[in-house]
């Protein structure tokens, strides 16, 4: 009788877990792999005693992710801090009215391009949108996204969708960056050239890492990693002549109506700090640290030695939308 | 049976009738309902859409093969079911359901490991995966049991004399091809049918096969431009279809249905001979070793050494823990509201159940959030668990309401009448007379209920509350990110959780029912 009874008040407990009052605590919806952000966030909770209750994204596998979600919860949210692996979509959450600005003390250190000129969302932790060729298969390595177009490369390329996370965020760069004209004659020539398309950046690697394909184009953690798995691939930042490589930095935003908001500026603060920019460029998803200050491993690209796209990332998100119901219908067969 | 209604009852109904409206209803609506009626703005364009209808009509061929491959794999295992002894029957049955108990996510993983590039059998075989054939071809795996217990439970309801006097003048070939298969054939077609519905819905098999289906277009609009609006457009364009397609077979169907809930389950022909049952034996271990073994084994071959399956349990036990409240929670919830709906005998209730389901996870889900995501006691629902059990009953309350209001009009009103004759009132009368008779059915209907919650994705993508997350959003996640040795032993662990849960509620469902047959 006693161990029914504590098991129906353990479930009744689990129902109610909404109201019970709890010990200190803050809500993080993240897009970063949980396998990089869930030692930061317990490192955080070991350090500062605030409970973190996580929100990891599904964003590859094409399910509805965590964006949707804060839009939706927007007249009552549950999320204090959204973390993004990417910068589109924030700015996205910032023009829906979903965040609310937070002028950091320790967002001071990071360059002005790399944050909202508003307090609304802080830049830190980039990626960069490289090349990554098989070695068996490609001796002289193409060094520009136009590589895709070239007929030598027939079916022989690959790219994740360019609806979804980081590969979204270069489409749109290059809309703002091109013109819708040109930007759409670039991606229609990509799928006439019989570039594959597929489910995501890991999948890109996996396939030219096998030698399905020659190269893709993904981001540089998940090239790295296959780096560090001893596959024959290495990789490049493409377009250092020409138009130069788009880096996208990790951004963290306080959500508008943050049921925590003290607890979630404290974990705002803690996120870019040095030791977390240093923390994740030490990783194998090579996180490039945008704080001048923090001193990253060697093999670790250094911002300043690469040549990055000149775009604004306002000017790319106001052309997010446009771009992907563009793009739905290039590849929508 | 007739009588008056007293206040109690009344208020019971009232209630039981919110219930539902909390529950399914309003979701339904909130999601194509928003205030500025953007949903029915989103229409034309979809209508429009040349696209979408290019994509409708690919999710149609993949199902179409889906159904074709589906029939072919389970029609003659549900004849060749019929001629085993009743022991032998019950023993393959529950090997040959395995593909549709593991969550289908699972099987697609599967069937990666065992016949795609790198598999188990790549020195012999690689099966294309990633297009529409491969698709469809595991989605016939997955769901062959569907026409195989539709074709089981007509063959059997064939009436023995018919096949003997046929056997007098012809071969046991003959009679089977003449007659069996042609008496069986509606039921066959009415599996066929299911399994072409189910495959037009279906998500995560296409998604990781990379195959463009019209469910992908519905998750794009969310997650690529944020239009919830044409989302929730595409789901109800999705839902018509359905409807269309459920209307058709009603009317092919429905004379046939009421046919085969009043006859009597006959036993085996007489005609089979020794020879048929080894046949038939063989034919069902066949399909079980290609359909359930073979994968499942090329999973537990991913996962060695078993320290894997160990590490697997060891990062997941929350979510595996989280998994199996929800799913414990949400069978029993659903069990009992479809009890208590199925006294009401609602077609209207009913039609929105089956709404509920067809129209697409994520598309419930918003209307969900919009829903319960308010102050006060809507609040307290919607931070804790209790939303993800709502989210379950929402979604598949369809299929214990459907089997259950068949048990119960399969009950002779005489018993009932009986009863009340004796002064019994309405609530002792249900659950002491009419529960007790339908225990069975509701074991049953509680393990299905239970396969359906553990697996259950798109919906728990959009209102799983933080710090609970299930499973099988943790699965889907890895499936992107982790090590594929973690995939394989989260989904073996996974699968045999949910295979345990769901055969507690079929020991059930053989207990309770020889306990009524004696």
């Amino acid at each position: 009788m006693s161990v029914r009874r504590a098991f129906f008040a353990g479930v009744l407990a689990s129902l109610l877990a909404g109201c019970l009052p709890g010990k200190s605590a803050v809500v993080v919806y993240t897009a970063l792999d949980e396998m990089y952000s869930r030692p930061i966030l317990d490192d955080f909770t070991a350090e500062t005693g605030i409970l973190t209750q996580t929100v990891y994204d599904t964003e590859a596998a094409k399910t509805t992710g965590l964006v949707t979600r804060l839009i939706e919860e927007k007249s009552r949210p549950r999320a204090d801090v959204f973390w993004n692996n990417e910068v589109a979509q924030t700015i996205v959450l910032k023009g829906k009215g979903v965040l609310q600005p937070y002028h950091s003390q320790a967002a001071k250190a990071f360059p002005e391009r790399f944050k909202d000129a508003d307090g609304y969302w802080t830049g830190f932790a980039a990626r960069g949108r490289v090349l990554i060729y098989n070695t068996d298969l490609v001796k002289e390595p193409p060094t520009t996204i136009q590589a895709f177009l070239d007929p030598q490369w027939a079916g022989k390329s690959a790219i994740a969708r360019p609806l979804f996370g980081t590969t979204a965020t270069e489409a749109s760069a290059l809309f703002a960056l091109w013109g819708e004209e040109e930007a759409v004659a670039f991606f229609k020539a990509i799928k006439d050239n019989r570039v594959a398309v597929l489910a995501g950046n890991a999948s890109v690697r996996d396939a030219v890492a096998r030698g399905d394909y020659a190269f893709g184009w993904t981001d540089t953690d998940d090239a790295n990693g296959a780096v560090e798995e001893g596959l024959p691939v290495k990789w490049l930042f493409p377009d250092q002549d020409g138009i130069g490589t788009l880096v996208i930095p990790n951004t963290v935003a306080l959500t508008a109506g943050a049921p925590h908001p003290e607890a979630a500026k404290k974990l705002i603060d803690y996120l870019l700090s040095p030791a977390v920019e240093a923390k994740l460029a030490r990783l194998r998803s090579l996180q490039i640290p945008l704080n001048p200050q923090v001193q990253a491993p060697d093999n670790v690209p250094k911002l300043s030695s690469v040549k990055t796209m000149d775009v604004s990332f306002e000017a790319a998100a106001a052309q997010m939308e446009r771009a992907m119901t563009l793009l739905r219908g290039v590849f929508s067969s | 049976m007739t009588e008056r209604q007293g206040p109690g009852k009344v208020l019971f109904l009232v209630s039981l009738f919110g219930v539902f409206s909390v529950i399914v209803a309003a979701p339904l609506v909130a999601a194509f309902w928003p205030e500025d009626s953007s949903v029915w703005r989103a229409l034309p364009d979809l209508l429009s859409s040349w696209p979408a209808w290019r994509l409708m009509g690919g999710s149609l061929i993949m199902a179409l093969g889906a159904a074709l491959g589906a029939t072919l794999l389970g029609a003659p295992a549900g004849h060749a079911l019929r001629y085993l002894s009743p022991r032998t029957r019950r023993v393959f049955l529950a090997l040959l359901l395995l593909p549709i108990a593991a969550p289908s996510y699972v099987m697609a993983v599967a069937w990666i490991e065992l016949a795609g590039h790198g598999g188990l059998l790549r020195q012999w075989i690689e099966i294309p995966l990633y297009n529409r054939a491969g698709a469809a071809f595991v989605l016939s795996c997955v769901y062959f049991p569907i026409p195989l217990l539709a074709t089981l439970a007509a063959a059997q309801r064939i009436v023995p004399a018919l096949e003997e006097a046929a056997c007098l003048h012809a071969g046991a070939m003959r009679t089977f091809f003449r007659i069996t298969v042609p008496l069986a054939a509606p039921g066959t077609a009415a599996g066929a049918t299911c399994v072409l519905l189910l495959s037009l819905l279906s998500f995560s098999i296409p998604s990781l096969y990379q195959v463009p289906v019209y469910t992908s277009e519905i998750y794009e609009r969310f997650s690529a431009t944020h239009d919830a609006a044409g989302a929730a457009a595409a789901g109800g364009w999705l839902l018509a279809w359905i409807a269309l397609g459920g209307w058709l077979i009603k009317q092919r169907f429905q004379t046939y249905w009421s046919h085969l809930r009043h006859a009597p389950v006959f036993a085996g022909p007489k005609t089979a001979s020794a020879s048929i049952a080894r046949w038939s034996s063989a034919y069902c271990l066949v399909l079980f070793t290609i359909t359930a073994a073979l994968p499942l084994l090329a999973i537990l071959c991913r996962t060695l050494p078993l320290a894997s399956c160990a590490a697997a349990w060891n990062t997941a036990r929350g979510e595996i823990a989280c998994s199996l409240v929800v799913s414990l929670l949400t069978a029993s919830a659903g069990v009992v509201l479809a009890f208590l709906l199925g006294r009401m005998r609602s077609r209207l209730l009913l039609l929105v159940s089956a709404a509920a389901f067809c129209v697409s996870g994520p598309v419930l889900g918003v209307g969900l959030i919009r829903f319960w995501n308010h102050e006060g006691i809507r609040a307290t629902v919607y931070d804790g668990i209790a939303i993800l059990v709502i989210a379950g009953v929402a979604r598949f309350l369809v299929f214990p309401q459907i089997g259950i209001r068949s048990v119960f009009q399969q009950i002779p009103p005489c018993i009932e009448e009986a009863a009340a004759v004796h002064g019994v009132g309405s609530w002792r009368r249900t659950i002491h007379v009419v529960l007790p008779l339908m225990a069975p059915a509701l074991a049953l209907w509680w393990s299905l209920l239970f396969i359906l919650a553990w697996g259950e994705l798109d919906t728990a993508v959009l209102v799983a509350p933080p710090g609970w997350t299930p499973v099988s959003v943790r699965l889907f996640s890895l499936m992107h990110y982790g090590p594929s040795s973690m995939v394989a032993a989260l989904s073996l662990v996974s699968t045999l959780v949910a295979i345990t849960g769901a055969g507690g509620g079929f020991a059930a469902y053989h207990l309770l029912r020889r306990r009524i047959h004696g």
